[in-house]
């Protein structure tokens, strides 16, 4: 299995990417580079991986395999055999800690078209995972602990981004009500229109999952990240985090994208509907695509597990943005005890209201 | 700054709605003034009868008394029910708030984060070709204010 790992262009140690500095460190003779310096020196070899026409072999057939759902590759760094899960396509040596992208998992048609890279350093994710605890007092005293901290780890998710233009249009029934009183009646007036509203939608960076085996909501839930940050893909930019490739198809999620465009496009159509409007029901809707593109991208993710009371937990931090989402742990004890206090609380309020207002 | 305001104000809110609540419910609960006033009228008839009767005998004044110290008892066994009712009243109010906030509480722990995946006002931006608003009927409806209303 083909590996690469990123060199220091003046001391030959692995290069990561700093989300900080946006540039690639070293972490040995403090350098830096730029993407355009690193693109100079590696950009022929990056542009070789990428422009490979194979696909990856099928995990099966290959004489490395493990079990089928893992491969071993070894490490360029110290030569060491590490066993690799399927879909992974960034990782570390656990023995060297260098940091090794699995070239031939993200060449042929699993390359990916584009990459938002990290803007946010793991230093800035401990810190706004702390503040973000902070404001939640009845986690368990373990999740915010610093041996919990070191299981954030920084990866990259396969997504696939659909630009999709519609043409349609939906057709509803508003209600207009108005009330008066007049010689003493009082007066109810309804009055009933027909709306019909038509045009073209143009979707742009519709994000979906790319990626079946972690938990979808947390990889839906951390969007939406902003596009401006978007590169075409290098392997370079997964140095120094973990990397997942896709194991879903556009097929396998069409139609769930299908389902969610027309939520959106009722939405959109909808919202062009007057607010003077009462009981606005959508009788019918027409929505064709007049074209569409998907793009296969990488978007940078902080994650980590947690497990308590035999339950996994995922907490997800939008790598770009900071935005976070996940399921979190809820100390029971803690909420029972607030539970008491806040009871006792409003039955003495209440027995002092019953006691002066008798 | 302003989340714990809205916070605070929100804890005030109820905590106003459950002492205003149990005072409208104790008001508003069927009180034994009713009763008070039918033993009244018993004792009033039976005095009354006291008066007209000459041949009235030692037992029924000691009746009369009796009746007299029956009716302080009773309010003062009324006024112990209707403490029973305050305490019910704030008991059950603060059981039931409690249980939401803890479960709204709950709750948030399970959906943290989930927001609008896709900003679709920014992002996907609507050329309207058509835009038709017809008005297919119009109803009045008609009604006498009466004093009640």
């Amino acid at each position: 299995m083909e590996t690469v790992s990123y060199k220091c262009i003046n001391c030959v140690a692995p290069l990561q990417y700093n989300a900080a500095k946006q540039k690639f460190t070293c972490e040995f003779c403090q350098s830096e580079f730029t993407e355009t310096e690193l693109k100079e020196h590696w950009g022929e070899l990056d542009e070789q991986l990428n422009n490979e026409s194979r696909t990856e072999p099928e995990t099966t057939s290959d004489p490395n395999d493990f079990n089928g759902n893992a491969a071993i590759y070894t490490c360029q760094n110290c030569g060491a055999e590490v066993i690799a899960e399927k879909t992974t396509a960034a990782t570390f040596c656990v023995y060297c800690h260098n940091p090794v992208v699995i070239s031939n998992r993200l060449a042929g048609a699993y390359k990916p078209d584009m990459v938002i890279p990290f803007k946010i350093s793991e230093e800035e994710a401990q810190n706004r995972f702390f503040e973000f605890c902070g404001k939640k007092s009845f986690l368990p005293k373990k999740f915010v602990s610093h041996a919990q901290l070191d299981m954030m780890k920084g990866v990259y998710f396969p997504y696939w981004l659909v630009d999709s233009l519609k043409d349609g249009g939906i057709e509803a029934t508003a209600k207009k009500v108005r009330r008066w009183t007049q010689d003493g009646y009082e007066y109810k007036e309804t009055k009933t229109y027909k709306i019909k509203r038509q045009g073209k939608i143009d979707f742009k960076g519709f994000p979906c999952s790319a990626f079946k085996n972690e938990d979808r909501n947390a990889m839906k839930y951390v969007n939406p990240y902003d596009d401006n940050d978007l590169k075409n893909f290098s392997m370079a930019y997964l140095s120094g985090f973990l990397a997942e490739k896709r194991d879903t198809e556009r097929a396998d999620v069409q139609s769930q994208v299908d389902k969610d465009l027309k939520e959106y496009a009722k939405k959109i159509y909808k919202d062009t509907i007057d607010s003077d409007y009462t009981l606005i029901t959508v009788d019918a809707m027409d929505l064709r695509t007049v074209r569409e593109s998907w793009k296969y991208a990488m978007m940078p993710v902080w994650l980590m597990n947690f497990t308590y009371e035999n339950k996994t937990y995922m907490y997800a931090m939008n790598g770009q943005t900071g935005k976070n989402y996940g399921e979190l742990p809820c100390d029971k004890g803690k909420l029972a005890i607030f539970g008491i206090i806040l009871f006792l609380i409003l039955t003495a309020i209440g027995l002092l209201g019953g006691y002066f207002l008798l | 700054m302003k989340k714990y305001l809205v916070k605070l104000s929100a804890v005030l809110l109820a905590m106003m709605a459950l002492t205003f609540c149990t005072a409208f419910m104790v008001s508003a609960a069927p009180s034994n003034e009713n009763e008070l006033s039918m033993s009244d009228y018993s004792l009033a008839e039976s005095t009354e009868e006291v008066e007209i009767s000459s041949a009235v005998s030692q037992s029924n004044q000691n009746s009369v008394e009796n009746s007299a110290a029956e009716q302080t008892a009773k309010k003062s066994k009324n006024k112990s029910r209707d403490w029973a009712k305050i305490i019910l009243i704030s008991v059950g109010v603060s059981a039931v708030i409690t249980l939401i906030w803890v479960l709204s509480i709950y709750h948030s722990y399970k959906t943290n984060g989930r927001t609008e995946p896709y900003p679709y006002n920014q992002k996907a931006p609507l050329e309207l070709k058509l835009s038709e608003d017809i008005l297919i009927d119009t109803n009045v409806e008609r009604k006498k204010i009466t004093k009640s209303n």
